[in-house]
């Protein structure tokens, strides 16, 4: 997950919290490698569920995507799911 | 060394001295130590940086401001007798020791006299500096040369019995060899240091003698740089000067030069002086026809010429006999040939040869006089000088012919150095016989075919620990390449890839247990045939018979083994025939890898990608096949790849490259990759605070990530961009 990529997942979930989604699923079936600029948008997302009072979900991924989540502190803030 | 430090002695900055931390651990540790044989030689030949390496001990122990006094005190041309010489240690043992106790380096620059030294000495120095001040003055006036040599020259040791631990760097003592007067310097210093428990240290020359205890001193010998320190030497200079090189010029400068700092130097700061480009071999060898023909380097010998020999037909006479001894290759003349040539009476004979010897113009051994014939610079400087001067010939055509012979001889010369360096280095193999038990099979080819070739190299090593089939290899006593005992072989064989080992066979040390074993490196794409193993074989057996070797062993390394009739061939002449593999294998299991030397490792891969689009997942997929390949783990290979990605958007953004390019290299070593990814544009320290965090929070993590996820990061700058080198070890 880049820039590019992040962006659309960004304004998507973006779209889904104003529409008063409480629950948002991310699916990262398809990601091999999430950069840094990725974290930062997922960073965002996070935030932007919480102030919507949203649950936030990150299914599907890779167990090197789990532990980069880790080491960033980001699986603190989010449900990770098969 | 490293550490930004102000210059005190040292010509060159810490970070500038390259190649000699272990010569420089050396004499550290010796000045830490006080034992009763304190004495320490530091030698080598003419330019590879004696005096610098003691500068930049000096100048370290200043700036330690330790237990340790340091002292560094080199003679001069100037000096001429040991009176005036010894007059200068103790002005200078006086000034450093006091700017040493103050702290104050500027006192070393002051002409301070006596009176002001005793002056500026601390209270706790003031005693004994008082004293030997007053000492030598009454030396002195006794007009003694003897006496008052000695009274200057024990000064550090009136010091160290105030409690002062000093310790004595005298450097340049092959000047020495110029005194005039009755008083012979070298023999009153090691009359006066080799009683005492200071340490100390002589440096000069490594042919000079340094007088008679020099044998009982701890000898280290300078040599020329390694391959790699030569170019790293290359590298700084012309980044330092700002002289345009490429890898290419790189190595030629460091192989032709043979690794020498000072020559390398001279050339670095000949072409910055007259900002010239070194990034062709053309351009270099121009440069260097200036230099030989009126540039530093000629004037680095005619000083040594104009010296030792300063009567021109003497001279003339001396270059005409260098170069028709280095015209023919390894030539030794008779020394009475020389002195009838010369024309000298016996007394400046036996001087200007033993003078020439010293400064390595020449080697005498016994009663023959031998050209360095390894030493091209001096080679070129005389054949240049002979055209010139003797037969009078054009100067601008010896300088057109000069440069055109240098260009054709360039390539040559790196095409040696690459068969040198890729040669497998079987007389150091040889040399590391010792009658050790060896597998059979890693000497006999058609044993390792069937039982061992193609298996994996954990399952090679441990049959081989476990095999009981083995021989005893010699004890060998000496080795040398074939050329240097059968020359015609040369027209088969490079030098480095035959030798000849003399040993014996179980170290009975009698007639019938001699053995002498003759050994080649052949070329051969597939399994060598059975013509080019006889051809071998013949061409070894020769080298045997001309050189009366009765019980002979042959042994013929091929790439890839040999085929089956060669095998026979190799069977009847009672030859060992070996793979490239096993001759590999052959070297771990003696433990021999050091005494080969290092071989430059081919695990090097470049890749570059333009920025954008996403490029940087292409260079993550690369390094991922690398990592595996080499066998890394796959988490280790997941954060290879991220912490790349994150290299790659770091090398983009912001940087305003002007080639939108990102250059990449993975190197493999033994135990680790080292990921480089480069960019030119904005430096990182160019950038501004908001391009490096930008105001939208999105970024930040890069850094951060690269570092968590490598063992080690460096950023550097480099002259027009940013280099990010990241480690990841390869751990079990």
């Amino acid at each position: 997950m880049n820039k590019l990529s992040g962006e659309k997942i960004e304004r998507e979930c973006r779209r889904r919290l104003d529409s008063g989604v409480k629950k948002l699923v991310v699916n990262f079936s398809d990601t091999q490698i999430v950069n840094s600029i990725g974290v930062s948008i997922l960073l965002g997302v996070i935030d932007a569920a919480k102030d919507a009072g949203a649950e936030v979900v990150f299914s599907q991924m890779q167990e090197d995507t789990i532990n980069l989540f880790e080491m960033l502190g980001l699986t603190n803030h989010v449900t990770i799911a098969n | 060394m490293n550490g930004q430090r102000e210059k005190i002695l040292a010509n060159l900055a810490a970070e500038d001295f390259i190649g000699r931390s272990l010569e420089a651990d050396a004499i550290r540790r010796h000045a830490a130590e006080a034992r009763r044989a304190a004495g320490m030689i530091v030698a080598a030949a003419p330019g590879l940086g004696v005096s610098e390496l003691l500068r930049q001990t000096y100048d370290q122990l200043f700036h330690e401001q330790g237990e340790i006094i340091p002292f560094y005190f080199a003679l001069r041309k100037s000096d001429r007798t040991a009176r005036r010489a010894a007059t200068r240690f103790l002005q200078n043992f006086l000034r450093q020791t006091v700017a040493f106790r103050r702290q104050d380096s500027r006192i070393l620059e002051a002409s301070c006299d006596f009176d002001e030294l005793a002056e500026l000495a601390l209270p706790s120095d003031g005693y004994w500096i008082d004293r030997l001040i007053e000492s030598c003055r009454t030396e002195s006036r006794l007009n003694h040369d003897q006496a008052f040599v000695q009274n200057c020259l024990s000064a550090p040791l009136r010091a160290l019995s105030n409690g002062a631990r000093v310790f004595v760097m005298i450097d340049d003592l092959h000047e020495a060899e110029y005194f005039t007067g009755a008083v012979d310097f070298v023999e009153e210093l090691n009359e006066i240091f080799a009683r005492t428990g200071t340490p100390f240290v002589f440096g000069g020359r490594r042919r000079f003698p340094f007088g008679r205890n020099a044998s009982d001193f701890e000898r280290v010998r300078l040599e020329t740089l390694s391959f790699a320190d030569a170019g790293l030497l290359v590298e700084t200079l012309a980044a330092r000067d700002g002289v345009a090189i490429n890898e290419q010029t790189r190595d030629l400068i460091a192989v032709q030069f043979d690794g020498n700092p000072l020559f390398i130097r001279l050339l670095i700061r000949a072409a910055s002086e007259k900002e010239a480009a070194l990034d062709s071999f053309q351009k270099v060898e121009k440069l260097y026809a200036d230099e030989l023909f009126g540039g530093r380097i000629a004037k680095f010998y005619d000083a040594i010429f104009d010296r030792v020999v300063p009567k021109t037909e003497v001279q003339k006479n001396v270059l005409s006999l260098l170069f028709d001894a280095q015209s023919v290759e390894h030539e030794k003349t008779h020394i009475e040939t020389w002195q009838s040539r010369t024309g000298l009476d016996d007394a400046d004979f036996a001087r200007t040869m033993r003078l020439l010897n010293t400064g390595e113009v020449l080697r005498l051994t016994s009663n023959l006089v031998e050209p360095m014939g390894e030493n091209l610079i001096l080679g070129d400087y005389t054949a240049a000088r002979f055209r010139l001067e003797i037969v009078l010939q054009n100067r601008a055509l010896t300088v057109g012919e000069t440069l055109t012979e240098f260009l054709k001889r360039a390539p040559r010369l790196m095409a040696d150095f690459y068969r040198k360096n890729s040669a497998l280095g079987l007389r150091e193999l040889l040399g590391v016989f010792a009658c050790q038990p060896v597998p059979r099979s890693l000497l006999d080819y058609p044993l390792f075919r069937d039982e061992l070739k193609g298996a994996p190299d954990d399952e090679v090593l441990r049959a081989l620990r476990e095999t009981g089939d083995r021989i005893v290899l010699p004890q060998v006593v000496y080795t040398a390449h074939t050329v240097a005992f059968y020359a015609p072989i040369s027209q088969f064989v490079e030098r480095e890839r035959s030798a000849v080992a003399l040993g014996f066979i179980e170290s009975k040390y009698t007639d019938d247990d001699e053995t002498v074993w003759i050994a080649a490196e052949i070329d051969s794409k597939l399994e060598a045939s059975k013509e080019l193993t006889e051809f071998w074989c013949d061409r070894l057996e020769m080298v045997a018979l001309m050189c009366n070797f009765i019980n002979y062993k042959l042994w013929l390394v091929a790439p890839e083994g040999f085929a089956p009739d060669a095998v026979e061939v190799l069977r009847q002449r009672g030859a060992f025939g070996a793979s490239r593999r096993q001759v590999e294998l052959l070297v771990e299991f003696l433990g021999a890898k050091d005494a080969l030397g290092a071989k430059t490792k081919a695990n090097e891969y470049e890749m570059v990608v333009p920025m954008g689009d996403d490029t940087e997942l292409i260079a993550a997929q690369t390094v991922e096949e690398i990592a595996r390949r080499h066998h890394f783990a796959p988490k280790a290979i997941n954060q290879i790849k991220t912490a790349l990605v994150e290299a790659c958007i770091n090398a983009a953004e912001h940087s305003h490259s002007p080639d939108r390019k990102i250059y990449q290299k993975f190197a493999i070593e033994d135990d680790r990759i080292v990921v480089t990814v480069s960019n030119r544009g904005l430096r990182l320290a160019d950038r501004k605070a908001q391009e490096i965090a930008p105001a939208d929070g999105r970024r930040g993590w890069g850094l951060k990530l690269m570092k968590t996820l490598m063992d080690e990061v460096k950023f550097e700058q480099t002259d027009d961009g940013t280099r990010i080198s990241m480690t990841k070890y390869l751990k079990n």
